[in-house]
Order: C-alpha cells, then structure tokens, then sequence
C-alpha cells in the first residue's frame, strides 16, 4: 500500500467524529463541507487546499477494480445504487472534495487586520492631501491665533507654531529627528519669533522671562523641587528642576477650542517653582508689605501739608481725583498735568523765582593790578567789573567754559564751585586762572557771535564725551544781535551807552521769556518761560549727564540750578534720583503706570471703582496718622529712601471681595508671569 | 480528667475576589489621580504621562488576545489574564477621561480615537454581561455542545429522524408521520434557524412543532408512535443545538467586533501618539 494510500485509509468512521474528536480552533482553514456536517477528517492544508480523499484505494483483481475499504470503516462501496465501485480507471467511487473555508479565527484576524490597515491608509492618505492640515488638528484654535493662522489659502499653517508640520515629509523628519526640520528649530522659538516684543528673545525660556539674578531672591527657581523617579528620555512628563528651562507649552495649551483662554493657569501650576506656596489668597497669602509704595513719587509731593495746611488755608476740599485722574483708556490713574493740579497755586512762586531771569553769563570784577603783577594780561575788561577779584561764574557759563581747555584746567584747580573773591591777589597762579577766565569769557563770547547757535551746541558735545547733541533747547534762541550788541558794549566801544533798565525792569518785559542783558551787573540773563521751560530743563538735563569724571562740575552746576532756591524751583518738585545703572535722572514726569515695565504685580482702578465704597480713595489709600515728612527724604538721590505718608495697603481691604465664589483669588488675576526688567 | 471541649473559633471569612480586586482597581485610580496632579502642579505634560499609561493599558488589554494563543509559554493562567483584562479594561476608562479632561475631542482623528475606545469599551462591557449571563442559559440545556461540532451534531439529528422516519414507513405503507415529517420536520431539523433567532432566541417554533406531533399521535400507527418518540427527542435537541448555536454564535460574533474595533484603536492610537510626539512644543 503506496503512503498515500496509508494517509488516506487512516480515516475514521464520520459517526465517531461526533463522539470525541474536536477541531481545535487555531487551524487557519476548515472543510468547506462543515456546515453539511460531513468534515472530512483529514481536512484542508495548510495552504487551504483540498486533499481530496477517497473512501478506499481500489485494487485490481482478476482485471477488475475491486474497492478495498475494511469492514470497520463499512466494508466495500456498494455496486449499486451508490456508485457501482471503482471506475475502470481504478478511481473510487466515492471522493470527496469540499471548497475550504477559513476558520472563524482567521476570519476575525483577517477583519480586525483589514480595519487596521484601511484606518492607517486612510490616515497616509489624508496627510498627503491638502486636508492634511484640518485632519491633523487636535481641535480649533483659539481666536487670537486662529484669526492669524486660520486662514484658508495658507496651506501649511501647522508649520507656523510646529516644526514639523511643514510638510508630510517634514513631519515624518521631525519624529525621525531628520534635519529637514531643523530649519525651523524648535516650537518655543516660533512662539517668541511672533512674541518677541513682549517676551525678549535672550531669557525667554527662563522663569519669568529674567535672568536668575533678577528674580526676587525668595521665589528662584533654585529652591527645592521634588525630582520625579521617571527614566530619562520621558522628558515631556518630568516636573521642572532647578535651571530648567520652561517652554511656552509649559502653561500654554492650545487647540483647545475657540474660547479657550491661553493665558489660564491654575494657582497650582503657578506655584511649581517657588519655595513657598500658598493654598489661596484669602487664607495664607502673605501681606503686602510695602506694596504698592515701594519708592518715592517721582514728583515731591507732600500730601499731609497740602490737606492740613495749604488746602485748608484756601478753604478747599482736598480731594484726591483733581490730581489722580483716569488715563483716556480707563485702565489707570494718572497724575493730571501741572496745569490743572498745580499752576493755581505754584505759578507765582516760579514767577516770583524767575523775576531777575537767570545769569547765563556774568562778568566777575578782576583785579587787573594783581593779573599785571602776575605776568598775565586781562585784557579788554569793561571798567565797571575792575576792582578786587569778586563775583562768581553762573553754571552755565561753567559749563560753556568747561569745553575751553584752558578754562576746564582753571575749573579743576580751583573747583568748580569757586568764587572768584575767594581768588589770592597776591598768588601769582591766582591771578593767571582769573585771567584765563577772563579771556575765557571774552572767546565765548566772540565764538558765539562767530559761529552762532551752533557753538553753544559744540561746546555742549565736548562736555558729553563727543555724543553728537542737536537739542536746539540748550540754545534758547539766544539773538546773536543781542550777543555782538553786548559784547561791543562790555569790550567794545567804551562809549556805547549802557542800559539801564534794571535786570528786573527788563526781566518783566520778558514775561514770555526771553534774552536780555544787564549792564549793571554785567550780566548776559535769560528769563523763563514759567512752568516747564525748555532751556531751564535742557540744562539741567545736561548737567546731570555728565559722568562721574566731571562730578565736581556737575555738582557745582546743579547746586545752582537744582536747588529749593534755583530759578525756576524745579527741584523743588521734579526729583533728581540715582539709577540702578549709577546715572543721575531728573524726573520730569510723574508716574505713567501704562508705561511702566510689565512687572510681577499689576493692579486696575476701572472695576475697583465701580463699586460705590471704593470711589473713596481713602478706603484704600489710608493717610497715616502721623504721617512724617516726606519731603525731607528728597534730599537724597536714592529713591528707595523714602518717608511715606500712606498706610502700606492691607491684604484685608482686598480678602473682603477676592474670595474663591466672590470676585475671586487666582494668582493670574493680580500677577503677571512675563515680566520685564525696569528700565534705568 | 477530661478537659471540656474548647469552643471552635469561626475563622472570619475572605472577602470575595471581586470585591478585593475592585477596591484595588479604585485604589490605582485614586493613585493615578495624585500621580497626574502632581505631575500638573509641577509644570509636567499631563497628557504625555497619562498617554504613554493609556497606550500601555490598551498594548496590555490587546496582548490577552496574543497571551490566548501561546499556551505554551509561562505567561500566567488565561484565566488570570482574563482578570486583569476585565479590571484593567474598566480601569482606563478613568484613565481617558484624565487623558482628555473629560471632553470630547474635536479634532478628525482624535474623534476616531476617542470613538474606537469608548467603542472597544462599550463592546468589552457587552462582552462582560455576555460572559456573566450566557454560560448561565447554556447550562440550562440537557447537553453541552462544541461551537464547532454543532452542523456534525445536526447533521447527525437528521440522520437518526430519517432513519426514524424511513422504518416506520416500511410498516404496512403508513405514511401519516412520513407526510408529516416531510412538511413540518425536515426543514426544521436539516437547516440552522434564521437571523432573528439569532438575535433572539425562543422556543415557540419547538413548542409548536412538539404540539403538532402530539396531536399526530391519534392517527399514528404503533411503529409510526414508536419513530413519533424519537422524533420528539430529536426535535427537542434540535433546538437545544440551535439555542447553543445562536448563543454561543452571539459570543463569538461579539468578540469579531471587539478585536476589530481594538485594532482600529490601536492603530489610531499609534498614529495619535506619532502626532503627539512630532508636534509637541518644548525647548528643545
């Protein structure tokens, strides 16, 4: 018997296949003749195919074909009517042949796989089109970005926040860590390409967008964060460590829908890297400290005088809101302009200051006998300023004279606060530096007439180490006829006739403002404007300028033009302070808060004031009882030495509305995040 | 002396599996919920953290398929497996809602994601119900059949009510319960029942036929009542294997829609997590 014939007698009776055999439901294929319920035993292939088995192997007798098939499978076929035996061929008559089919588990798998693989080639299919960019979002964006980027005929508008999303091969190249992405860095670098005016590009990355020596010492990022155990490479889910770098994704979630707010952030969130953490405002915030007086007004003000005494004088109500007055956006109160708050009652005392006009040059009495004696020559010298050295030099003629190498030496020798009386007639040095002077202020003079406007300006460069200054202020529109007229007249023409009007009579006539000169006291005067004269504060401004190499002028200078007695009296309200950078700034201004650097804290009157209880400043803003003199402390230039005269405002009058179901205590309503450093 | 019997200590009784399983399911989510806000208030990527688990549990939940065809190797006990199956499966529903914070997404292929899983998770809740109640009917039948022998088995009913048939027809030609057969019996005993059936399975079709036969008896002859007696056996596990059928047909139908629907998950799943990572922001 062939082997195949073996393989195929080894079938059973189909009546024991019911009793005990099982197909065992891995096989990929089963008989297509199953659902009939007569399997072959044998069954399909592997490969799914029919092994076609016979019911016997015939085997020849005699010249016949006899069927072979043993009693215990039923015995020879029957002649008739089943078949009639073997063919002549030697075939048996009975075969069986099914059409397999798949088993159910192939099925399934064949199903579940041809989901899987139409759900990602649909997916490949979509990326490819130019849906891919509405597919691929997470969801909208929101409005402030979607109106930017949302537009229609931008195509690959993904590519605008991610690097890879620029196109289907760069967003395989971003996963795949391909340089085709690398073109546009990283995301946190689109966000402040788009950002950079509020978020400087050079710290942004770091906590609060400040250099760590910036940040309040208390809330650095140094202190102690708890360090998740996570394997590295899981970067995205570990918390921040010190010296981490925050990307903008941190704290800003997009494709959250169209009315999502990218600026919310939980308290939690915004406590991840401080060393002390509050559970809310209303229960452990701290107080406020000093806050919001934090520095002295840039406008010396004293409040407890001006209501108990200056107001209260004139009988009027000192009411806060003539001065603090809402910006034209609403958001903040601002100082209102000298003219409305303070010209009522200041206006005389700056006339009264301006009455004889400023000295701008002044002609010192010379002792021409000493200079002769000294070897020097004076010079052409009006007669009337001969006599024992006398007078002093006014500081901005020190300043012009300052450019003059020869006068600058004479300065420094004798101090730029000297007086000329306090010159030794006897010295010969003395009297060569009076001379020097003398011959100073004669070449001023001649040079302006020269040269006009122009050399006041050269001068004023030189002082400021070359930096090229066109601020025609400094000039005050000096009539160069008025400079040759008196120039004849003091070293000229002796026979010219001197005016004599007084320099009050002539300053008088000037109320405008304007140049005269005074031939009595030799003195060339320019009288102010009033309030917020240009000339008096181009000046000023140049004479705090000037570096810590010409301190001793500088001082001098501003001993005479920025004193409670100066013409003008501008200091007396406009404070000189010291800059964080060492400089010297004089404050014109007061406080604009719109202009002021964003900062840690910010606050807004508008919705404070709505409500009626707090349209008294005072409900906030508490004098204090005893309030010290504030003014005092303008004598120094550090504008953190200060007196103030209000109550540091309470955490309490803010707990009373900003409770959690009230108007609420979140950290971002009253802190900002992105903050800058303050400007020098 | 003889010492009176101690009093027997009850030893307390352990608390049932499910009830210990369940309390450890709640107590991974409560943990999950504290491991995700601390990742929160450290400004980590809580959707990183929460889909790197997610895919893991759903990997995890799809490899029971996988552990189901390698009993060869030490994996642990299918049943065990099908333990965690269960738990975890309803476990990461709390995980999805943390992953997507409780919304439902808007964007095209999150929306298939989100779909294939509370699909896949519907399904697996039907297949929990079908796995808890149908072993219950299935019991209720006088034998237990394979899936897979039910059209032998059929096959063979057939046979035995032909053979019934045919002996009783060679007597004396009575030919009351041959008609009778042929008109109401032969379909019934050589087809599978239809869809509804299916769907819904009842008994009506067998009472009626049983009730037919009974009233045949009166014009039955004795070797027609004796094949009658068979015939009622017969027709009785004919409908015991086409309950077991549809029943068990339901389950294996079920698990075709589940395994599918798991795989389009975790297809879509894949190809979400390969966006997450190429689009994620970050310094670096």
């Amino acid at each position: 018997m062939s082997d195949q014939s073996k393989r195929h007698s080894l079938r059973r009776l189909f009546e024991s296949l019911a009793a005990g055999d099982y197909n065992r439901p891995n096989m990929p294929w089963v008989c297509g003749d199953v659902e009939g319920g007569c399997p072959c035993p044998t069954g399909p292939t592997v490969k799914g195919t029919c092994p076609k088995v016979s019911e016997c192997t015939p085997v020849q007798q005699g010249g016949r074909w006899v069927c072979d098939r043993s009693a215990e499978r039923g015995g020879p076929c029957e002649t008739e009517p089943l078949g009639g035996g073997p063919s002549p061929e030697g075939i048996c008559c009975q075969q069986h042949s099914c059409r397999p089919q798949r088993s159910t588990r192939r099925r399934r798998g064949r199903l579940a796989i041809g989901a899987a693989v139409f759900a990602a080639g649909a997916f490949m299919m979509f990326i490819g089109s130019s849906w891919r960019s509405n597919l691929l979002a997470p969801g909208k964006l929101s409005l402030a970005h979607a109106q930017l980027i949302g537009r229609d005929h931008w195509k690959n508008r993904c590519s605008a926040c991610h690097p890879g999303g620029a196109s289907a091969a760069t967003l395989v190249g971003a996963d795949l860590n391909v340089d085709v992405a690398a073109a546009h860095s990283t995301q946190a670098a689109l966000c402040v390409e788009c950002h950079k005016n509020l978020i400087p590009p050079e710290h942004a990355f770091a906590a609060h967008g400040l250099p760590a020596e910036a940040l309040p010492k208390k809330g650095r990022i140094d202190s102690q964060i708890v360090q998740a155990g996570f394997a590295a490479g899981i970067a995205d889910m570990l918390p921040l460590g010190p010296g981490d770098q925050v990307a903008c994704s941190a704290c800003h979630q997009e494709h959250q829908g169209t009315d999502h707010d990218l600026t919310a952030i939980s308290d939690g969130r915004c406590q991840a890297c401080h060393a002390e953490q509050y559970q809310s405002f209303a229960i452990d915030h701290p107080e406020f400290s000093l806050w919001p007086f934090q520095r002295r007004t840039r406008i010396a003000f004293d409040h407890a005088s001006h209501a108990g005494k200056h107001f209260a004088s004139k009988k009027e109500s000192f009411d806060c809101a003539t001065c603090h007055v809402d910006s034209p956006d609403g958001t903040s109160k601002v100082l209102a302009g000298y003219e409305q708050s303070c010209s009522r009652c200041h206006d005389e005392g700056i006339h009264t200051s301006t009455r004889e006009g400023l000295a701008i040059l002044s002609l010192p009495m010379m002792d021409d006998r000493a200079i002769r004696d000294s070897g020097a020559e004076l010079g052409p010298w009006p007669e009337s300023a001969t006599g024992d050295f006398d007078g002093e030099l006014p500081a901005i003629s020190k300043l012009l004279l300052a450019s003059q190498p020869d006068s600058a030496a004479v300065l420094k020798r004798l101090g730029a606060d000297f007086s000329f009386f306090d010159l030794d007639p006897s010295s010969e040095s003395d009297a060569q530096d009076a001379a020097t002077i003398a011959a100073g202020v004669r070449k001023l003079l001649s040079d302006i007439q020269e040269r006009g406007h122009q050399e006041i300006l050269d001068r004023t460069q030189k002082l400021q180490s070359g930096k090229r200054n066109t601020n025609s202020e400094l000039v005050g529109g000096v009539p160069l006829e008025l400079i040759a007229n008196t120039r004849e007249r003091w070293f000229g023409n002796a026979r010219a006739t001197p005016n004599s009007a007084s320099a009050i009579e002539q300053a008088s006539l000037q109320s405008a403002g304007g140049w005269f000169a005074d031939d009595a006291s030799l003195s060339l005067r320019y009288r102010p404007q009033g309030h917020s004269d240009p000339l008096l504060k181009a000046w000023i401004d140049l004479a705090v300028s000037l570096d810590d190499g010409q301190a001793d002028l500088r001082e001098a200078v501003l001993r005479e033009l920025a004193s409670a007695k100066s013409t003008g009296t501008c200091t007396s309200c406009h404070s000189v302070e010291e800059t964080p950078l060492g400089t010297l700034v004089v404050n014109w201004q007061a406080l604009d808060p719109r202009l002021k650097p964003r900062q840690f804290t910010r606050f807004t009157h508008r919705p404070h004031l709505t409500q009626p209880e707090l349209e008294d400043c005072s409900h906030c803003h508490k004098m204090s009882q005893q309030p010290p003199n504030s003014l005092a402390a303008y004598s120094s230039r550090k504008p953190s030495q200060f007196a103030g005269q209000f109550e540091p405002i309470s955490k309490s009058a803010c707990v009373e509305c900003h409770q959690p179901k009230a108007a609420g205590g979140a950290c971002t309503q009253c802190h900002n995040y992105h903050v800058e450093l303050s400007q020098p | 002396m003889n010492r009176p019997p101690s009093p027997k200590r009850s030893t307390p009784k352990p608390l049932p599996r499910a009830v210990v399983r369940t309390a450890l399911m709640l107590l991974g989510v409560a943990a999950l919920w504290f491991w995700i806000g601390w990742i929160d208030q450290s400004l980590g990527r809580t959707s990183y953290a929460t889909g790197y688990l997610l895919f893991g549990v759903i990997f995890t939940l799809a490899a029971y398929n996988v552990r189901k065809r390698l009993p060869g190797l030490p994996l642990g006990s299918s049943a065990n497996w099908l333990q965690l199956h269960i738990y975890l499966g309803i476990g990461s529903a709390a995980l999805v809602l943390l992953h997507s914070g409780a919304k439902w997404p808007t964007g095209w292929l999150e929306t298939v994601l989100a779909g294939s899983y509370w699909a896949t998770f519907a399904s697996g809740l039907w297949g929990l119900y079908l796995t808890r109640t149908l072993p219950k009917q299935l019991a209720r039948t006088s034998e237990q059949y394979i899936y897979e022998r039910i059209p032998i088995l059929r096959r063979e009913i057939l046979d035995q009510s032909r053979t019934a048939v045919l002996s009783a027809a060679g007597d004396r030609g009575a030919t009351t319960l041959a008609e009778f057969y042929c008109t109401r019996l032969d379909s019934y005993l050589s087809e599978p029942r239809g869809g509804l059936y299916a769907i819904r399975p009842t008994s009506t079709l067998r009472r009626q036929l049983m009730r037919e036969l009974s009233d045949l008896r009166r014009f039955l002859s004795q070797a027609e009542l004796k094949a009658s007696e068979v015939l009622f056996a017969l027709v009785r596990k004919k409908d015991d294997l086409d309950f077991h059928e549809s029943r068990q047909g339901l389950l294996k139908r079920w698990l075709f829609v589940h395994i599918t629907l798991t795989c389009v998950l975790l297809t879509s799943a894949v190809l979400h997590g390969w966006l997450a990572l190429a689009m994620r922001g970050g310094v670096q």
